[in-house]
């Protein structure tokens, strides 16, 4: 009891630190203004990071005590992306200093919200019990739709956050009816034993079903894009720093739990026996969502809107990486996948997204929220160290040196490639194809801050704290960027115990059904 | 007998589901709603769930009806809506799409799957019974207990900060 006590001590501290917060606003109205929120929550989420970085040092492989056995899951795979998200919304904290007054933020509720959304986070990538899952995500979205809509008298981000909810609410049903086939069908809800039954089991049109509805609820979370309409909406109504935590936090959680589902739930198994394969299904919509993603990006005169797209291309990019799935029956499980390019390349984006909607924050509204690109003319006169660091974000967006994005988007498409069968060649040109023509928008918010004049409507907020959290942001993208070796590393680690962890499940299944990588398993050795 | 109470139970929460949404009434709806979960906390008790029965009647079937009704009452809902006048091509889809649903479901039945086999379980006299479903709550299912109570509170404190006196104030 006490280890797993223990084991649940980040995301209790979090939990603790959010409700804390919250109670903040039972004080005084002096005593309330002096506390500062924001060094609050950075201080309670760097008790858990400690926490998270203690259990990596230590024994993370030990399995969770009879407590919480069956419910979640705290391997290296929950901890590196743990990790991640406390940097992410601890960053998003800091740099949110000074801005709930201007965007008319309700204070305490404000950070007290970004920890709770980072507990639902936290407990979604962890969950191993679907019922665990579902709840996991419905915390996280319920804050997320209080957080979107506290831009005090907007009306626009009213219409954000009913449009936000609304189609929420809609993929969170989906996603339920798909689980609740699921559990009918095998009798379980753990995300084993789900694994066991369907790499065991034939498939069943009821568990195709039932997985399909699943991942279109995952599909609508993450904008993969014939589910992507809301997100442009609530990028552009929402308050700007809210938007780095959905696109810099958020996405990676989400992402993180599909690759749960993925490679510890074997859901590509219920597309055994279907006339399409896992394989074929996974290269239509990633070429689908970064090809839309990115033409539509183009066509956007609003730079939140525009990262919205960019946003989207990227989940077209990272869904290439479930096609990394286990060649099953091979006996090495999770080879391509266990190089932890995928959560690299996460960690990487996240990071740059958190970049540029915190830079985003720091400029005037101007009244009505115009995010339009004529606001950034002139802005490298202005304020030279802003420009910069959006320049930075945006040029690790697009993937070139010497950020982390160049990195991570390396990698990735290295191992499609290593990944051999010519199917995925195509798919590797297209998404080169779809990098270069992305370099087309990323830029042109530089050219607008570099090249053109202009005085600007307002003044940028100024404020050390939130300076100091963009620093490290984009400290971080440049190190990763010139040094990937470390991290690199921790994502290889913590991508084996993801896949290494349930290679039994594997080994037990048979002849493979994901026929195009069935022979990939001997020759990467 | 059991499968008759079945079959009289299922119809009527399927056809009062089917009218929550077709009625132009809000208020009519609302009722179908009820006749609904009705319907589900009758199925409830022939499965021996009787605490869950008693919860589907006290709490959604009276308490949230009752917030249903009072909500359109209190907005004032006009009955015949203009904005439904260009949509007629809906109800044409919907239904194409429900009859590929129960084509596609009947066929999934009659070809008989291995998943869809009866089967039958013997289960204890204390079975859904209150404090069987008590212990459960604090024991088994602490961690996803404790995970709502926090998404209750979530959503509470996130209402409450939307629908705050002078939060839709335009502010220039």
């Amino acid at each position: 009891m006490s280890s797993d006590l223990f084991q649940l001590l980040p995301l209790i501290l979090v939990a603790v630190t959010g409700l804390g917060v919250l109670l903040t606003e039972l004080l005084p109205e002096r005593a309330r203004s002096a506390v500062p929120l924001a060094w609050l929550t950075a201080v309670g989420l760097s008790a858990g990071l400690y926490v998270v970085c203690s259990l990596w040092a230590g024994d993370a492989v030990s399995p969770v005590g009879a407590f919480l056995s069956g419910w979640v899951t705290i391997d290296g795979f929950t901890l590196f992306v743990w990790g991640t998200l406390l940097v992410s919304t601890m960053l998003v904290a800091l740099y949110s200093h000074g801005i709930e007054a201007e965007q008319n933020l309700v204070k305490g509720e404000y950070y007290g919200f970004l920890s709770l959304a980072l507990v639902g986070m936290m407990m979604l990538v962890a969950a191993a019990n679907l019922l665990v899952l579902f709840l996991a995500l419905e915390t996280l979205s319920v804050s997320l739709y209080a957080l979107v809509g506290m831009k005090r008298g907007s009306s626009r981000s009213a219409e954000a956050a009913l449009k936000f909810f609304l189609n929420g609410g809609l993929a969170s049903a989906l996603l339920l009816y798909g689980l609740v086939l699921l559990w009918g069908e095998t009798g379980t809800l753990e995300l084993a034993g789900l694994g066991a039954v369907l790499a065991g089991g034939s498939g069943s049109p009821l568990l195709y079903l039932g997985g399909t509805l699943v991942l279109v609820g995952f599909g609508f979370k993450v904008g993969v894009v014939p589910f992507h309409m809301w997100l442009p909406d609530v990028h552009e109504g929402a308050p700007t720093t809210v938007v780095g935590l959905v696109s810099g936090a958020v996405a990676v959680a989400v992402f993180a739990a599909l690759l749960r589902l993925v490679y510890q739930g074997m859901l590509p198994e219920v597309f055994a026996g279907m006339p399409f394969s896992y394989a074929d299904a996974v290269v239509f919509v990633a070429v689908l969502t970064m090809t839309v993603g990115n033409l539509m990006a183009m066509h956007q005169q609003d730079v939140k809107r525009m990262l919205a797209y960019a946003g989207i291309a990227h989940v077209g990019y990272l869904l290439t990486g479930l096609l990394l799935v286990p060649p099953l029956g091979s006996g090495n499980p999770g080879l391509r996948f266990a190089s932890g390019s995928v959560l690299f390349y996460l960690v990487a984006q996240g990071l740059a997204m958190l970049l540029a909607f915190g830079v985003l924050a720091r400029l005037p509204t101007g009244g009505n929220d115009e995010g339009g690109l004529v606001r950034l003319a002139g802005l490298s006169r202005r304020r030279p160290g802003l420009a910069f660091l959006l320049g930075l974000a945006l040029v690790s967006l697009a993937g070139f040196p010497p950020t982390a994005g160049f990195f991570a988007r390396f990698a990735l498409l290295r191992e499609l490639t290593v990944l051999g069968n010519g199917k995925l060649v195509v798919l590797v040109g297209i998404a080169v194809a779809n990098g270069l023509l992305s370099a087309y928008y990323y830029l042109r918010p530089v050219m607008h801050m570099y090249m053109q004049d202009g005085a600007g409507e307002g003044k940028e907020l100024s404020s050390r704290t939130a300076n100091f959290a963009l620093v490290v942001l984009a400290a971080l993208i440049l190190v990763l960027g010139l040094l990937p070796g470390r991290l690199a590393n921790l994502a290889k680690t913590a991508s084996r115990e993801l896949t290494y962890k349930h290679a039994p499940n594997l080994r037990s299944s048979g002849p493979a059904r994901l026929a195009p990588f069935a022979n990939q398993g001997a020759k990467d050795r | 007998m059991e499968m008759t109470v079945f079959i009289v139970l299922a119809f009527l929460s399927v056809v009062s589901a089917v009218l929550t949404i077709l009625w132009r009434d809000p208020v009519w709806s609302a009722f179908s709603l009820v006749v609904c979960l009705l319907g589900q906390a009758g199925l409830y008790v022939t499965l021996a769930a009787n605490f869950l029965a008693a919860m589907q009647i006290l709490v959604y079937a009276a308490a949230v009806i009752v917030l249903f009704v009072v909500v359109v009452k209190l907005l004032g809902f006009p009955t015949d809506s203009a904005a439904s006048h260009h949509v007629k091509f809906v109800p044409y889809a919907g239904g194409l799409v429900v009859l590929l649903l129960v084509g596609k479901f009947t066929k999934v039945l009659m070809a008989g799957q291995p998943g869809l086999t009866s089967t039958s379980a013997t289960i204890g006299d204390d079975f859904g019974s209150t404090a069987t479903v008590g212990d459960l709550l604090v024991q088994q299912f602490l961690l996803p207990f404790e995970l709502i109570s926090l998404l209750l509170l979530v959503a509470m404190v996130g209402a409450a900060v939307i629908v705050r006196r002078g939060f839709w104030r335009e502010t220039p």
